[in-house]
């Protein structure tokens, strides 16, 4: 299940929006964060000599949050990645996508009604397109944007279908998501969009937090 | 676990099966190539259009199915067709200016697309509207079904209405020198919001999320409307500088040194809920509240005086009418009252002094003035009032 603060803003902007807002995403309620007293840029970890350290982002995810956040954060550019700057302009957007294949739509109905036929004795066996999507947006604005799809066949319990917390990607496709992790890491931290944000960040906001360490 | 998502894994394979689709076209109405050059404007909102349902863990895209329709189905009728606002200018002979809406309101999912032609004189040619339901539980698959109709529908009313060809109407026209005043929808603006006069050479500065995207804009003030145009802005710290070429004998200072005292009172000035309230500024007080906002947050302080939709990039000046900071954001009062916490009049503006330095990055003019005894809401008032408007974005 998507954290509750995905997509939503505990912050509003205040434009008035005066046509049919049909395709914004709805809101849902963010995890309140006690205002202020806080820095305006969380303080850093200590990164490795010549690591560049992107700012601080708000990091969001469809599932296994803790797992990907834990994976980038590995990373010692991702050092100031967190779930609780809520009022970060920047935020790094984990969201994941399962649909039945082409080919896969009718074998899978087949399936689905043969494990329905026989009470679930037999599993339904689904063929699936799993798509991962990791969006940095800046005050809501994509930054930069990267994609990580493979498709899946597995068979599954029509009792149980649903219920592994998995979010619908089963836990081969679960640990193939983690997977993505380490090597968007490694193309985001790079990314020409995403350091020029960093390079304005330090105009207006000089900090060792996001310029690269120096040895 | 819920019903639902127990059930969720079969309704995506039923659903699946539903009229799948690739921009579909009607049998009954017959596709002819015609080698009219054409320009084609779309809200470029419309066309980018989506958002991710977390219960089925599913982008919906219907955006991107009408830009696909307007590809696959569009150039099959008008092959020389060309998207504006494009990077590329190009040559054409008719404009067609499409609105596509999606809507629920009888119940049924609905796409209708309100439809102009015009010639390269900008004289009105054709007007219409196609409409389709969006059918299935694929919503995706759906939506693109319906766009590929609507796009045939409205492509083949055009050449059956106006049976155009090169010679009746040449491409005489280039797509960078159309008007798009006159494609955008008037009937309501995208977004509003509020700017003020930064300077006297007429530029004005808002809230970046507020000019962002917008296709055209128009100011208003005191029964005045005149164009604003985009000069520079910055997401990070969501401002922008529009300019309206219109010189002018006063503007809004911004204080020396930008220091903010804590607990100092403040005017807020803008133009909130417009259809709702009055056409005329609205005026609120309080304090500064804060000198930093939400955690993470960069360049913001926080302020007391309400404020509401629509006054993004208002000013919030102090007694002596100096700028302190730019309205851009409110504490979402519904997400917190479902957690059970109620907060008032936390509201936040970009500080003064990244409004200082990226004036100056930007090479934009702009007064400051010394603070000056205590001053009073008069003289707020003067400063804020006299140069603040109303900002309407159109696509």
């Amino acid at each position: 299940m998507i954290r509750e603060s995905m997509l939503a803003l505990l912050l509003i902007p205040l434009h008035a929006i005066a046509a049919e807002p049909a395709t914004v995403a709805p809101a849902v309620p963010a995890p309140v964060v006690p205002a202020p007293a806080a820095v305006a840029i969380a303080p850093v970890a200590q990164a490795p000599a010549n690591v560049t350290v992107l700012p601080p982002m708000k990091f969001l995810a469809s599932v296994a949050e803790d797992d990907i956040l834990g994976a980038l954060k590995a990373d010692p550019a991702f050092a100031n990645l967190d779930k609780e700057l809520v009022g970060s302009p920047l935020s790094l957007v984990v969201t994941h996508t399962v649909r039945p294949t082409a080919a896969g739509t009718a074998a899978g109905l087949l399936s689905a009604v043969l494990s329905g036929g026989t009470l679930g004795i037999l599993p339904m066996v689904t063929n699936d397109r799993l798509v991962v999507r990791y969006e940095v947006m800046l005050n809501g604005k994509t930054v930069t944007v990267y994609h990580f799809e493979r498709t899946a066949t597995r068979a599954q319990s029509i009792w149980t279908a649903g219920s592994d917390g998995t979010g619908g990607l089963g836990k081969g496709g679960l640990e193939w998501v983690k997977s993505t992790a380490a090597e968007v890491a490694a193309k985001i931290r790079q990314d020409p969009a995403l350091l020029a944000v960093r390079d304005e960040i330090q105009f207006y906001f000089p900090t060792p937090a996001t310029s690269t360490a120096a040895n | 676990m819920s019903l639902p998502a127990r059930i969720a894994p079969a309704l995506v394979l039923f659903a699946s099966v539903l009229p799948a689709a690739h921009a579909a076209t009607s049998k009954t109405i017959p596709i002819v190539s015609n080698s009219t050059e054409i320009a084609v404007y779309v809200p470029p909102s419309a066309l980018s259009a989506r958002t991710y349902v977390a219960v089925s863990n599913l982008w919906i895209e219907p955006g991107k199915a009408f830009a696909d329709a307007l590809d696959e189905v569009g150039k099959k009728y008008f092959p020389a067709m060309h998207l504006i606002p494009g990077d590329t200018d190009a040559h054409y002979g008719l404009i067609v200016d499409m609105a596509p809406k999606w809507s629920r309101e009888t119940g049924k999912p609905m796409l209708t697309v309100k439809y102009k032609v015009y010639g390269t004189d900008g004289k009105q040619l054709l007007d219409g509207s196609a409409e389709q339901p969006i059918r299935g539980g694929n919503l995706n698959a759906g939506a693109a079904t319906a766009s590929g109709l609507a796009v045939q529908q409205i492509m083949a009313t055009v050449q059956q209405r106006l049976a155009p060809d090169p010679t009746k109407f040449p491409a005489s026209g280039t797509t960078s020198t159309i008007d798009l005043s006159l494609l955008v929808d008037r009937e309501k603006p995208l977004r509003t919001g509020t700017a003020f006069f930064v300077n006297k050479t007429g530029q004005l500065l808002t809230a970046a999320h507020v000019s962002r995207d917008c296709v055209v804009m128009e100011a208003h003030q005191d029964g005045k409307t005149f164009a604003v145009k985009p000069k520079a802005y910055s997401d990070l710290l969501d401002v922008a500088v529009l300019d309206s070429g219109l010189p002018r004998a006063s503007s809004i200072a911004l204080r020396q040194n930008q220091d903010i005292v804590l607990g100092e009172p403040v005017t807020s000035v803008g133009y909130p809920l417009q259809g709702l309230l009055g056409d005329s500024p609205n005026v609120t007080r309080g304090n500064v509240s804060a000198s930093k906002g939400v955690r993470g947050s960069m360049g913001m302080f926080q302020f007391s005086a309400p404020i509401q939709p629509g006054n993004s990039g208002g000013p919030i000046v102090s007694d002596n009418g100096e700028l302190l900071g730019m309205a851009v954001s409110t504490l979402n009062v519904t997400s917190l009252a479902n957690l059970g916490q109620i907060p008032q009049n936390v509201n936040f503006a970009l500080d003064a002094r990244y409004v200082a330095m990226f004036l100056q990055r930007e090479k934009v003019p702009f007064e400051v003035i010394q603070p000056k005894g205590p001053g009073g809401l008069q003289a707020a008032n003067q400063a804020a009032l006299t140069n603040t408007v109303q900002l309407n974005c159109y696509q």
